[in-house]
């Protein structure tokens, strides 16, 4: 109780000081793959041609002095798709800021690998959904999983990476789960990232990418099982309030940074908060505005989110520790949010 | 300031150092760690001209970089606290303009970038 008193001090003043440490870079609209759960509806051949490499540095340009440890997450689409990433990486080092990406991990070869490390890539996330099944069922492809694995494995190999797997669970995987962590220990993992699907995108409708009230319970018991061993560090992903599984499946307490310390610069040069976070919440233009202006002067949405207490938000008895869950989940007249984790456990 | 002083108080109160050190729900975990940047000229020692394709290689990590028309490379490794074996390999044989012996160094490491000058000899045959 006293440490959820203090948590929620730590996040008022979080929001006050309105730090950026981490800034999103959609890079690219376009993907390899065709994934059934994309929440982007990315495609081979998007409708958005990519951003200039220069456009990104000229609103990079504008930050001043940025925090300790900033780090800039090259997003997608796929990101390896671009052939400059290389160049901007070591762009973004000589700005004094630091890198990563996320990727789907199919163009991520040996030679890949050595190149983005030349070009100091510090961080990084591969995803894989499950054992060579249901990864490639999800992945819609028949060779996503052995490519996956490959970065995985060349990822582990890297004394420098600070690195993770991410998995979606969903009704084909959260029976596997075990399997899947014992697989990913043997390729020499030490961290793992666990999420849900939302019903955005290429998701919606269907039924096969969401979790029952039983099953959500499930994957919380098998993460909070699993933080008990110290072979591999599992987490939930910090999507959303968890009730009585909080500070028992993450290191920390649910704290949605969107706007408050983490930024993005979308595809089309929007300055938004996540790029996950419904486009309606876009704070300016990289075209238009000065990005560190932008950051600087707007976001208020983000930073006072009293807007969140409606719906079925507004009589709920944990809302001043949950404050209307992730900022994703608002979408259209964010009349309430699309997904409570905490009704799921109740 | 006051409200830093306040992040360290109210984030040593909840125990967690996570508090501090967090990734975005779908992003990529931040980058804590630390590296240092080599860059570096290779020429011939005996014509003084710079050689491109030399492969240099850090040997205890599977790390590599090909010198470029100018005879120039430069990458980020990762931080050790022993010196870095160090490789320059001529691996296209006499394409670019001869053939270079190959040449070991262990970098000490005094600062998070380093500058090297190489002379490569030229292998008798």
């Amino acid at each position: 109780m006293l440490k959820q008193f203090f948590f929620r001090k730590f996040k008022e003043n979080e929001t006050q000081l309105h730090e950026l440490n981490y800034l999103f870079w959609e890079c690219t609209a376009k993907c390899n793959l065709n994934c059934l759960h994309c929440g982007s509806d990315c495609t081979k051949d998007s409708l958005h041609g990519d951003m200039p490499l220069a456009d990104f540095l000229e609103a990079i340009d504008t930050i001043e002095n940025p925090a300790p440890n900033f780090t800039v997450v090259i997003t997608g689409g796929e990101p390896l798709l671009r052939k400059d990433l290389e160049i901007c990486g070591r762009e973004i080092r000589k700005r004094n800021m630091r890198w990563g990406i996320v990727t789907n991990g199919l163009l991520y070869d040996k030679a890949r690998h050595v190149s983005l490390l030349n070009a100091g890539l510090g961080a990084l996330t591969i995803s894989l959904d499950g054992l060579s099944e249901t990864h490639n069922w999800l992945r819609n492809s028949k060779k996503s999983f052995e490519r996956a694995t490959q970065a995985i494995t060349l990822a582990a190999s890297s004394h420098r990476l600070n690195f993770d797997v991410v998995t979606c669970v969903n009704q084909r995987n959260i029976t596997e789960l075990s399997k899947i962590r014992e697989f990913i220990i043997e390729k020499g993992v030490k961290a793992w990232r666990l999420f849900t699907i939302f019903p955005i995108g290429r998701a919606a409708g269907n039924t096969e990418m969401f979790l029952t009230d039983i099953q959500f319970q499930t994957l919380m018991e098998f993460i909070y099982e699993s933080r008990k061993h110290a072979e591999i560090d599992v987490k939930f992903s910090c999507e959303g309030y968890v009730g009585k599984y909080e500070w028992k499946v993450r290191d920390s307490g649910f704290f949605c940074r969107a706007g408050i310390n983490i930024g993005s610069i979308l595809i089309d040069g929007s300055i938004a908060a996540c790029p996950n976070i419904d486009r309606s919440l876009t704070q300016g233009n990289i075209c238009s505005n000065s990005f560190w202006d932008v950051w600087n002067t707007k976001y208020e949405v983000f930073r006072k989110r009293g807007w969140t207490k409606t719906g079925k938000c507004q009589t709920c008895k944990e809302y001043k520790n949950c404050l209307g869950n992730g900022l994703h989940f608002w979408h259209g007249n964010r009349s309430e949010p699309i997904v409570c984790h905490n009704e799921k456990l109740l | 300031m006051k409200r830093k002083w306040k992040r360290a108080l109210f984030g040593s109160l909840i125990f967690s150092s996570a508090a501090f050190v967090f990734q975005a729900c779908y992003g990529a975990p931040g980058d804590f760690g630390y590296d240092v940047f080599i860059e570096g000229h290779v020429i011939s020692k005996s014509s003084k001209k710079p050689i491109r394709g030399i492969k240099v290689s850090i040997t205890d990590e599977d790390q590599y970089a090909f010198t470029d028309v100018d005879g120039r490379f430069s990458f980020y490794t990762y931080e050790r606290k022993i010196n870095i074996p160090m490789i320059f390999q001529d691996v296209d044989s006499v394409e670019n303009s001869g053939l270079f012996e190959t040449q070991q160094l262990d970098v000490e490491l005094d600062s998070n970038k380093i500058s090297l000058n190489i002379e490569m000899g030229e292998e008798n045959r």
